[in-house]
């Protein structure tokens, strides 16, 4: 793209209103150009639009959800390490174990319609976000941040629990299970956790209902099932 | 800080109050967050809500920027930015993915990009961010010609691109790019800001 090129999308970009190949190349072009220096300008004048709405008060189950999110940040989260980990196939049959768990894959990726998106950023300290859907509505989020141990997960679009149930968060590397968190859904359909978990390719993320006090490895069949 | 700024003490007062919370938030301070969330959820609601039009979605637009400020408040300058115009760029960012995935338009548009990061205009902003109030941008946007308002109005709270707004307007593609551009550089003279920074 060249100077001109980008100097005449330069209003629809600071206004966000370009698409995904034209916003691409204008960040390649402004990366190696220093001939549009009147662009933080603009785009601090976009940012005077954001008066002209209305301030609204917000659910207040809001402010408790985002904090509840939060509030792990900068501690270890509860896991329950056991040295021996049986396979998550093994929860249903152990000769049928490797067969179940590509199967798993293969249905949970067309049966569950799982809407995989994502974008990898290669800067360090970018955020990494990859939104999975089934096709009951309910979702999950894992947001990190690249080169850190920051996560972020956030399920939604849940079923209420019955007495005595919660959701469990599980991770699954090869073949171990670590219970990541375990949640309810008291007046909501989601619920979010800042976790300092690593993740990488490979794993996998199972969301499970569970008797309350947890379970040291997955007692029920997943509600979703996701390759990260 | 500008001189209104500083010649106005609740003005200061709210810039120092800014400055400290986000210190605060980049050594994680639980009790910070809660702070911003007092102080600008209102605002960031209000935000999500104009442009999402409901209240499920405008819920999700705010905890993912919370979410998104919290993971990243190390990386902003606490001497520079203001948190609330920081997360208020945020909420109108995650708003627009929302509304385009609803849509399925741009649909794996999922990252907060990069920009989002950048403090330049969030800096520049912070010079003249005390004098924004919905009265004083009506007014801004009333020295602009009306189609160039529209298309403004059309790209930022509706989510389109420039191409849909030449859709949706009959206009064409080059005539909707030249009143999104002319109508931002009017809004950043009305505004007060420098053209070269």
């Amino acid at each position: 793209m060249t100077c001109d090129e980008v100097r005449e999308l330069l209003g629809a970009y600071v206004l966000h209103a370009v698409d995904d190949t034209e916003r691409q190349a204008i960040d390649d072009h402004l990366r190696t150009c220093g001939q549009h220096s009147e662009l933080a300008s603009l785009r601090a004048a976009v940012l005077g639009l954001n008066a002209i709405a209305p301030e609204r008060t917000p659910p207040s189950e809001l402010r408790q959800r985002i904090l509840q999110a939060t509030a792990r940040a900068g501690s270890p989260p509860a896991f329950q390490e056991s040295k021996v980990r049986r396979l998550w196939s093994k929860v249903a049959k152990p000769r049928y174990a490797i067969a179940a768990l590509a199967a798993s894959l293969i249905l949970g990726l067309i049966g569950w319609n799982v809407a995989l998106h994502v974008q990898l950023h290669d800067a360090s300290q970018s955020p990494v976000e990859r939104f999975y859907r089934g096709n009951q509505g309910e979702w999950i989020r894992v947001q990190t941040l690249a080169g850190t141990t920051d996560t972020t997960i956030s399920c939604g679009g849940l079923q209420p629990l019955s007495n005595g149930q919660v959701y469990a968060l599980w991770r699954i590397r090869n073949g171990q299970d670590q219970q990541i968190a375990t949640f309810s859904l008291p007046g909501t359909d989601r619920w979010a956790a800042h976790v300092p978990i690593p993740l990488q390719r490979g794993d996998m993320i199972a969301l499970t209902v569970e008797p309350i006090g947890g379970s040291t490895t997955p007692a029920n069949n997943p509600v979703m099932k996701v390759l990260i | 800080m500008d001189g209104s700024a500083a010649r106005d003490p609740i003005a200061a007062s709210l810039r120092r109050e800014a400055v400290s919370v986000l210190t605060r938030l980049q050594r994680r301070d639980p009790a910070a967050l809660a702070e911003v969330y007092d102080l600008f959820g209102g605002k960031a609601f209000g935000l999500a809500h104009r442009i999402l039009g409901d209240t499920a979605s405008a819920e999700d637009a705010v905890q993912d920027a919370f979410l998104h400020l919290w993971n990243q408040a190390r990386r902003l300058d606490a001497n520079k930015g203001r948190v609330d115009t920081y997360l208020m760029t945020i909420v109108h960012r995650r708003s627009i993915d929302l509304l385009r995935r609803r849509a399925n338009r741009n649909a794996h548009h999922d990252l907060l990009p990069e920009d989002v990061i950048d403090e330049r205009p969030i800096d520049v902003a912070d010079e003249v961010a005390a004098k924004w109030d919905s009265e004083s941008v009506h007014r801004a946007l009333s020295t602009l010609g009306a189609e160039q308002r529209e298309a403004i109005e059309l790209a930022y709270f509706q989510g389109l691109t420039h191409r849909e707004i030449a859709e949706k307007t009959g206009a064409p593609v080059g005539t909707v790019k030249s009143r999104l551009r002319l109508g931002v550089e009017k809004l950043r003279f009305a505004f007060g800001i420098g053209g070269e920074r």
